[in-house]
């Protein structure tokens, strides 16, 4: 009988996913309607005029989030390695429940603490220095990059403004970099445990070879190679749909530039904004099609992850 | 998982074989508690189907479900005190007013209990027209067609008033107030005006010495009644901005195209905490939050082109000036910025509370008018506390009218309380 209850609670589980699809696509059928293809494209969002052009934010929310994955994941598996294989039981035990207790804390909370104090650090040190000392060096990279054909030029401009913006300290990069904090102990515990999981006897081989501690450390990094991408994996599906912290940083306005400091906007961030007041049928469908969006958004990464750990088109496993 | 002894290695008692066999052999407690548990699921879920009645005015009185039918008696006498409980959502602007009047109204008539709940004007009128809530807070009115979906006898009553400011943080200026008018605030907003010492704010300002710093102008980012109200204003007192942005509750900015640093930010908190925390921030903010955020506000030049500041008297002044000249339509509803009299501040904005001509529920009718009548009288002295502004008493006359239109069966529930 066992099995009866676990397979309701299965089908439950099918059932509410089914229904959130169901319930997102039927809703925001009219958006679609209304703006076709250029609600994913259009860079023009002016609900007074009915104009719906979501591209910025679907630009910021993966602008954000690839920035916080891009910081978040080698530090993140750094420290995994660090606890794990390197650091000695009576200061990896603390850390270990620290990062557990970090990834506790509730978004606002870090979008809070990146709004009073990395934000006022940001607009002074940080993002003049970074515009000082980085710039000049993607510029030259862009410089070498232009000689590509096609694609160098638009490289070299897209280049040429990374660290460029309104350098208030809103922006994409403080987003990024609170998102970057934010899934920074997902992917720590993450990782940590699959780099646990590795089987004792392989480390055990290693030494028997003479392999150093690091040299075992790194050969239980690629046996844990799948447990770490799904870490990455699990880290950017939260970064993608964080709401409130990012709203907090990010300064809120529709940007497609690539300027690190300029303040952007992003799926979520624009749906909490605009539902209260939002009485037009088609500004309010048009606002569950952003749902829709960012739920197919996180299919598609969450399926592509999956495709390249199982990697179903090779025959040996 | 292999066996152990195709390994040839013996068997340990903590083995992991040994462990999961173990486990496999005492029963799941599992398997004790997950038909129950099912049970109990699918059972809550029949449950939920045959209990679960919206909060709504249009269902009849009597059909309480029988376990909460003790703590509330359908047919209440006339001269029995008011007992009720009472759903308010919409505006935010003047939810932490919508509180302090419930909790007063709550103090001096025990048996009714109104809760505030703010989440929006647009939520508030959709509650209102789903029958969700007995009273929606807005900060904008409901056309005759959306009246209509709400089955046609939503009732405007103007209850609190306020003021926009122009809020602004530039060090270099003391505490006297940096004077705008309509062109130069469009213009900042527009993106035409992007640097302190613009000649056209200097002209408005001679012997203050303006900073050559680039300004960042802060708007709100959230879907806004203050939006609504501020470029409602804008676009009465500039044309360029009633062509390229027009009014709405979110627009688009087109500083955003232009300034590098135009951002939005959440909330009346939200856009003033920013212009407290960025030098050479400008922003427009509803005028009870300046105190709260401790920004530096400025006066504006009204249409009579006199330079005014956000005050009771100047606000009344611009609700007066639209009830006399119509731009107040007969059942209450209008805008009030850009008021043409000298003494009219020009970004003012009123807050209604909207209800059901028609009640469905006797005891929740009577609660209501005992409330609305509080609100518009004694209320109001409230208004003055939290630096909202009250209403003219003109004004509020006209909502006594509509107040006492408030029925019950055809009867006015008015003359009973």
């Amino acid at each position: 009988m066992g099995r009866y209850g676990l397979a309701f609670a299965a089908a439950m589980v099918a059932a509410i996913f089914a229904t959130v699809f169901g319930v997102l696509l039927s809703k925001s059928e009219l958006a679609f309607e209304h703006s076709g293809g250029g609600l994913l494209t259009g860079s023009d969002w002016n609900p007074v005029a009915g104009i719906y052009g979501a591209w910025p934010y679907v630009y910021g929310t993966l602008f954000t989030s690839g920035i916080a994955l891009l910081l978040a994941l080698p530090v993140g598996i750094a420290v995994a390695l660090f606890l794990t294989e390197l650091s000695p039981r009576w200061l990896s035990t603390p850390i270990g429940v620290l990062v557990e207790l970090l990834a506790g804390v509730p978004s606002i909370v870090y979008g809070m603490w990146g709004y009073y104090f990395l934000r006022p650090l940001f607009q002074k040190p940080v993002e003049p220095w970074l515009q000082d000392h980085a710039q000049p060096v993607f510029s030259g990279l862009g410089w070498i990059l232009h000689w590509i054909p096609g694609i160098g030029p638009i490289l070299q401009d897209w280049l040429d403004m990374l660290f460029t913006g309104s350098k208030i300290g809103l922006g994409f990069l403080l987003a990024g970099v609170v998102l970057a904090i934010m899934i920074l102990p997902t992917i720590v515990a993450i990782s940590r445990d699959a780099i646990k999981a590795v089987p004792r006897l392989e480390r055990e081989a290693g030494y028997a070879l003479g392999a150093t501690r690091w040299e075992v450390a790194r050969a239980a990094l690629r046996s844990a190679k799948r447990g770490l991408f799904a870490a990455g994996t699990l880290g950017l599906g939260r970064a993608l749909g964080e709401t409130v912290a990012v709203l907090l940083v990010i300064g809120n306005v529709a940007t497609s530039a690539p300027r690190l400091f300029a303040p952007g906007a992003t799926l979520t961030s624009t749906l909490v904004n605009q539902i209260p007041e939002a009485t037009e049928p088609v500004f309010v469908s048009t606002l569950l099609a952003l749902g829709f969006i960012l739920f197919a958004l996180t299919l598609v990464v969450n399926i592509s992850a999956r495709l390249v750990i199982e990697r179903p088109w090779r025959k040996t496993p | 998982m292999e066996s152990p002894e195709r390994v040839g290695v013996s068997i340990e008692k903590d083995h992991p074989s040994c462990v999961i066999i173990r486990r496999l052999e005492t029963r799941s407690p599992l398997k004790t508690f997950a038909i129950p548990i099912a049970i109990l699921i699918v059972a809550a879920a029949f449950a939920g189907c045959t209990n679960n009645v919206p909060p709504s005015t249009s269902s009849p009185a009597v059909s309480t479900p029988a376990s909460s039918a003790p703590t509330k008696t359908p047919s209440t006498p006339a001269p029995a005190p008011l007992k009720a409980d009472l759903l308010e959502s919409g505006s935010t602007f003047v939810l932490p007013l919508a509180q302090k009047w419930a909790a007063a109204f709550s103090a001096s008539n025990p048996g009714v209990s109104i809760s505030a709940n703010g989440g929006g004007s647009g939520k508030g009128k959709g509650d209102i027209t789903a029958n969700l809530v007995d009273i929606a807070g807005s900060d904008s009115i409901m056309d005759d067609a959306a009246i209509a979906k709400a089955g046609g006898d939503i009732i405007h009553l103007p209850v609190a008033a306020g003021a926009i400011v122009i809020a602004y943080n530039v060090p270099e200026v003391g505490s006297t107030p940096l004077k705008f008018n309509a062109d130069t605030i469009a213009n900042i907003f527009l993106g035409k005006i992007t640097k302190w010492n613009d000649p056209a704010l200097a002209a408005l300002n001679p012997g203050v010495s303006l900073p050559n710093e680039d300004m960042a102008v802060v708007h709100r980012s959230d879907g806004s009644g203050t939006t609504d109200t501020f470029t409602d204003y804008l676009s009465k007192a500039n044309a360029e901005w009633k062509s390229t942005v027009g009014k709405g509750a979110s627009v688009t900015w087109p500083c955003e195209k232009v300034t590098p640093a135009c951002t939005g930010a959440s909330g009346n908190n939200g856009v003033g905490g920013q212009v407290q925390t960025i030098p050479y921030s400008i922003t427009y903010l509803g005028g009870e939050w300046a105190d709260i955020t401790k920004v530096q506000t400025g006066v504006v030049v009204n249409a009579a082109g006199q330079a005014v500041a956000a005050s009771a008297e100047t606000v009344g002044a611009s609700i007066a000036a639209a009830v006399s000249t119509g731009a107040f339509d007969d059942k209450l509803r209008g805008s009030v910025t850009n008021m043409d009299c000298p003494t009219c501040y020009p970004i003012a904005a009123v807050t209604w509370l909207l209800v059901h001509e028609h009640q469905t529920d006797k005891a929740k009718g009577e609660a209501l008018v005992a409330f609305l009548r509080y609100v518009l009288h004694e209320g109001q002295a409230l208004n003055d506390d939290l630096n909202y502004n009250p209403i003219p008493a003109a004004v509020v006359a006209k909502a006594d009218a509509f107040v006492a239109s408030i029925d019950y069966n055809g009867q006015p529930l008015a003359t009973m309380g």
